[in-house]
């Protein structure tokens, strides 16, 4: 996991943070913060990286935790409500290609027994990306591997990879089902091949 | 904390099927990101002698260290991935990349895969064993393959005449074209 770039790649998805202390030397975290001396005091609200987000909420000052991590929108509960009633018609890439691998790991900053405003806890997340995840790959998937691939932009990268290796399977059984790669002799001339 | 810059340097490695060119200006623009975040550190370090903010910079040096971890990370994490494509391409084009994937390599990855190629024909010699040769197990009799330069006709190994025409698809044994498939001159469909 160290060297996966997907992994790296969806652990730099923002989220909003608060901070709960004052902070020397702070301002390298938030580029918008203009202060003179480069301190962010108490209250100031950023948007961090989600690895550095979990960071600093694991980490205390003088017993307060850093900062206080804001749920994202796409976890809330009305979001994932939609989810729960149709998953394929929400676009899920639009808001994060690593929409499912992003909801585990907010899923694990938080105890399972915690319950937020607007937040139906960890474990209802999880259950929640699962199912969308099978019901998204059987319906989405077999729509696409039948028809059109400017559809592939609409699928989080966790789908088109599902989506890939579905294709790769039907291709592989068309192959075997035509026993095309059995044959000893080229039996179709190469011109005919090349119209096809 | 230049997370725009690391980001494009991971998301470049998916431009391409292969690899694409080493991107060595936004490498290096990582590795000064790098150096002047450790500069920045052992300035702020140097102010723990003042009692009153000796307190106050223990977590931002943190947040710092880890930031720079990071920064590596993504450093070492576009370099293995090259690295390993490099290792595995190696194996599918049966002991020796094609030119075109080596003109895509920087100056050091091709001295590695000199190194790597020496490596195992070395382990080759003394086991007395192809081991670069057909690794992957052969799932089909033919292989689909499309002709990319003009070849003309070559004979098979058993006997049959081959026209390699520029533009053509066929379906032909692997051994009789493996040559080709590792010059580029045919593309494996």
């Amino acid at each position: 996991m160290y060297y996966n770039i997907e992994d790296i790649l969806c652990e730099d998805h923002l989220v909003e943070c608060r901070l709960e202390v004052d902070l020397y030397k702070g301002s390298f975290l938030d580029k918008e913060a203009h202060t003179e001396d480069g301190n962010l005091q108490r209250g100031h609200v950023m948007k961090l990286p989600l690895w550095m987000a979990k960071i600093m909420s694991e980490q205390e000052y003088d017993g307060i935790q850093l900062v206080s991590v804001e749920i994202l929108e796409i976890f809330e509960d009305e979001f994932q409500k939609a989810l729960d009633a149709d998953p394929q018609i929400v676009n899920l890439k639009y808001h994060s290609p690593y929409f499912y691998q992003l909801g585990f790991k907010m899923a694990d900053m938080i105890a399972n027994d915690v319950r937020l405003e607007r937040f139906r806890g960890a474990v209802k997340l999880r259950e929640t990306l699962i199912e969308a995840l099978k019901k998204r790959s059987i319906q989405v998937i077999f729509k696409l591997v039948q028809s059109k691939l400017e559809e592939l932009n609409l699928l989080t990268e966790d789908e088109k990879e599902n989506f890939y290796l579905s294709k790769k399977i039907k291709l592989e059984y068309e192959k075997w089902e035509q026993r095309l790669t059995r044959r000893q002799k080229n039996d179709i001339p190469n011109k005919k091949l090349k119209q096809l | 904390m230049d997370i725009h810059n690391r980001n494009k340097l991971l998301l470049d490695l998916k431009t391409s099927l292969f690899l694409p060119p080493f991107n060595e200006e936004l490498y290096s623009t990582c590795t000064t990101d790098h150096q002047k975040s450790i500069k920045e550190i052992q300035e702020i370090y140097k102010l723990r002698n003042d009692p009153e903010l000796a307190d106050k910079i223990k977590p931002i040096i943190q947040l710092k260290i880890k930031d720079v971890e990071r920064t590596k990370r993504v450093q070492l994490a576009y370099l293995m991935h090259r690295i390993n494509k490099i290792q595995s391409q190696y194996f599918v084009d049966s002991g020796q990349l094609s030119s075109d994937h080596i003109d895509q390599l920087s100056k050091n990855e091709k001295d590695y895969y000199k190194f790597f190629d020496q490596l195992v024909k070395k382990y080759e010699n003394d086991i007395e064993t192809k081991v670069s040769q057909n690794i992957l197990p052969p799932s089909e009799v033919f292989i689909e393959v499309r002709v990319i330069k003009q070849i003309g006709n070559i004979i098979t190994q058993d006997g049959d005449e081959l026209d390699l025409e520029e533009g053509t698809q066929q379906l032909v044994k692997k051994s009789d074209v493996i040559k080709f498939l590792q010059e580029g001159s045919l593309v494996q469909i």
